[in-house]
């Protein structure tokens, strides 16, 4: 149920209508179906979904400082402007990834692939 | 030593690293071999998937598992996919990274594949290494049109004489075993499968056997037979066991009918066993329940006949123009306490060509195969029988069936008259002559000459209970001295009237020799 709710806030909002007018409807229609009780699990489904929300965005990584530049650039040339983290895990090179795209240029990312070329 | 070297020098010197954007999803939650994918948005429906357990990893730690396992999309929902775990869903956990593949999920087929035993993936599981010159073709396709069709014409054999007498079955034709559990449905099947061996090479169709659901043991004594009476020469197994994911165990028939493609499109005959289809739709029932799909009649999904209806469409006899090639199918249904009209044996009946009706009475009876006559039948009928076939098996359906009905009546009566007793006899005996020995399929021509005797009252000299016993006598002696004969209704497929002269002089030598 609280899944239901937090989807119509969800679709409300993007329709455009105020927060404090959704949340004002909110609870009428809790209290009108006698449903307040359900308050908490919404707040935590709330939550979950602006955390996932969140995960999803625009995330750069760069294996070294000096590449961040370069990577910076190239992430913009791809329409996303974002601030490049460190991941030494990268080994070489950049990975962008957004909430349904993945650009790849690491070094960690080419090694794998060729151990998987060459051991498959 | 070295030239591995140098061949991983090469790859290395190959290799370019992957470019351009990836499609990508995360696991939002999972669980049954079920997983719910955020991102994905423009995925489709049966599109493979990877869940890459390497991304989230130091090179170290994604080294000592690289492999990755694939994933199907089942449901596009509003705000995310459902995709069934083709594999270790033990792997998948929330927030891994799922990459589309952008191909519809498809199995590896090759010529090599011929002697294989494959999971429903395609992939070998029987340890004799990777399979050559694979070409990836999609598990879903299209059945063939009616332009691209030929009528079913051409017999494919059995080796069993109340098969091949009474309900033949043509190349192309679906065909189904139905009956209940432990009555010989799966024996019918690897008996014709044995009995391909008897076919010249030029005309022998690839056998496909799938075995959905089915415990390994069973599966792995049925590849030991094969092997063993060399039908593994002509044979793949693909087997999704009981223990395999549900999605595999769904998936299995229609990588088998892909296989049987590769081989009628390439103009080859192609003989498909779905052992069975009743496991398939309880594992599609499952997948569906846990992908929240409205359950239907018996809690199986809507759509669980387009399931077996698009299946079974697949198979075909194809027109000379698209080569010429078959696909035949023989599907098989488990039944409980012998109800045929529950739900999906009514669905698999009405879509099939005809049913090989088994029942445990006449089992029990001693009667194998167990074939009711009465109920089975075979809707391409004699189109799809030699005219040696024809001839000789005519009328065997109708006095069988009578002598059933006065069977019946004999039960509330002792008194009969001359003619009624000999019409029983007469039953009886063919009856007799109708059994055989599970694993013992004979090939056409000897089943022609048998039942030629026997519609030409060779065995009324026996006993009806003794005519089992005279039959197997006949056979041995034909075996032994009537090779030429055989031979020619081999090669003309038919009994003309110095064949017919020809067989009958055998036959009375052979009731001559008997009657000393």
């Amino acid at each position: 149920m609280e899944k239901a709710y937090a989807k119509a806030i969800d679709s409300l909002l993007a329709s455009g209508m105020k927060e404090e007018e959704v949340f004002r409807k909110l609870l009428a229609q809790l209290k009108e179906s006698g449903r307040m009780k359900l308050l908490p699990q919404l707040l935590r489904e709330l939550e979950t979904q602006a955390k996932r929300k969140s995960a999803r965005g625009p995330m750069l990584e760069v294996a070294l400082p000096s590449e961040a530049k370069g990577a910076e650039a190239a992430a913009q040339k791809e329409g996303v402007s974002a601030k490049a983290v460190m991941n030494p895990d990268l080994i070489r090179g950049w990975r962008l990834t957004t909430a349904d795209t993945l650009i790849d240029r690491s070094g960690k990312r080419a090694l794998i692939d060729l151990y998987r070329k060459v051991t498959h | 030593m070295e030239s591995i070297i140098k061949r991983i020098e090469n790859e290395i010197a190959g290799f370019t690293p992957s470019e351009g954007t990836e499609r990508v999803g995360t696991v939002r939650e999972t669980g049954d071999g079920i997983a719910v994918i955020d991102g994905l948005e423009e995925a489709f429906m049966s599109e493979m998937v990877v869940f890459d357990p390497t991304h989230d990893r130091t090179l170290e730690e994604a080294l000592k598992d690289a492999s990755v396992v694939y994933g199907l999309v089942l449901n596009l929902e509003e705000d995310g996919v459902r995709v069934t775990i083709l594999g270790d869903a033990s792997r998948v956990y929330e927030g891994m990274l799922v990459r589309r593949l952008g191909q519809l999920l498809s199995v590896p087929v090759s010529d090599a594949m011929v002697g294989r035993v494959v999971n429903a993936l395609g992939e070998p599981v029987d340890g004799k290494g990777p399979i050559k010159g694979t070409v990836p073709k999609p598990i879903e396709r299209q059945a063939y049109g009616v332009i691209d069709r030929a009528p079913v014409n051409v017999p494919i054999h059995t080796g069993i004489k109340a098969i091949d007498a009474m309900i033949p079955i043509g190349r192309g034709q679906r065909e189904l075993i139905i009956g209940d559990r432990g009555v010989g449905k799966t024996a019918i099947a690897i008996d014709t499968i044995l009995n391909q061996k008897s076919e010249p090479d030029e005309s022998r169709p690839i056998c496909i056997y799938v075995a959905i659901g089915q415990k390994e043991s069973k599966t792995a004594k049925i590849v030991a037979e094969l092997e063993e009476k060399g039908a593994m020469a002509y044979t793949i197994v693909v087997t999704a066991p009981a223990s395999a994911p549900a999605a595999l165990q769904f998936l299995a028939p229609f990588a088998g009918a892909t296989i049987g493609e590769h081989f009628m499109d390439a103009g080859k005959d192609a003989l498909v066993v779905y052992d069975d289809l009743s496991k398939q739709a309880v594992a599609y029932r499952q997948l569906s329940l846990l992908l929240r799909r409205p359950p239907g009649r018996e809690a199986y999904p809507g759509d669980i006949f387009y399931l077996h209806s698009r299946l079974l469409e697949r198979a075909a006899k194809l027109s000379k123009e698209k080569g010429g090639g078959s696909l035949t199918a023989l599907p098989i249904i488990e039944t409980q306490e012998g109800d045929v009209s529950a739900y999906i044996p009514t669905n698999v009946i009405s879509i099939t060509d005809g049913q090989i009706y088994l029942l445990a009475d006449l089992f029990n009876k001693g009667m194998r195969p167990a074939i009711d006559v009465g109920i089975s039948v075979s809707r391409v009928g004699s189109a799809a029988q030699t005219r040696a076939m024809k001839k000789v098996s005519g009328k065997i359906k109708l006095e069988l069936a009578q002598f059933r009905e006065l069977e019946a009546f004999m039960q509330f009566s002792s008194d009969l008259d001359e003619n009624t007793k000999k019409q029983i006899d007469a039953g009886r005996r063919m009856t007799e002559v109708l059994k055989q020995n599970v694993g013992e399929p004979i090939p056409f021509e000897m089943e022609a000459a048998i039942i030629f005797a026997a519609t030409n009252g060779y065995f009324d000299g026996y006993a009806p209970e003794d005519t089992a016993q005279a039959q197997r006598a006949l056979q041995d002696f034909l075996g032994r001295e009537g090779g030429k004969v055989l031979g020619k209704i081999r090669d003309s497929r038919s009994i003309e009237e110095d064949t017919e002269k020809e067989l009958r002089s055998v036959l009375d030598t052979f009731a001559k020799r008997a009657a000393k």
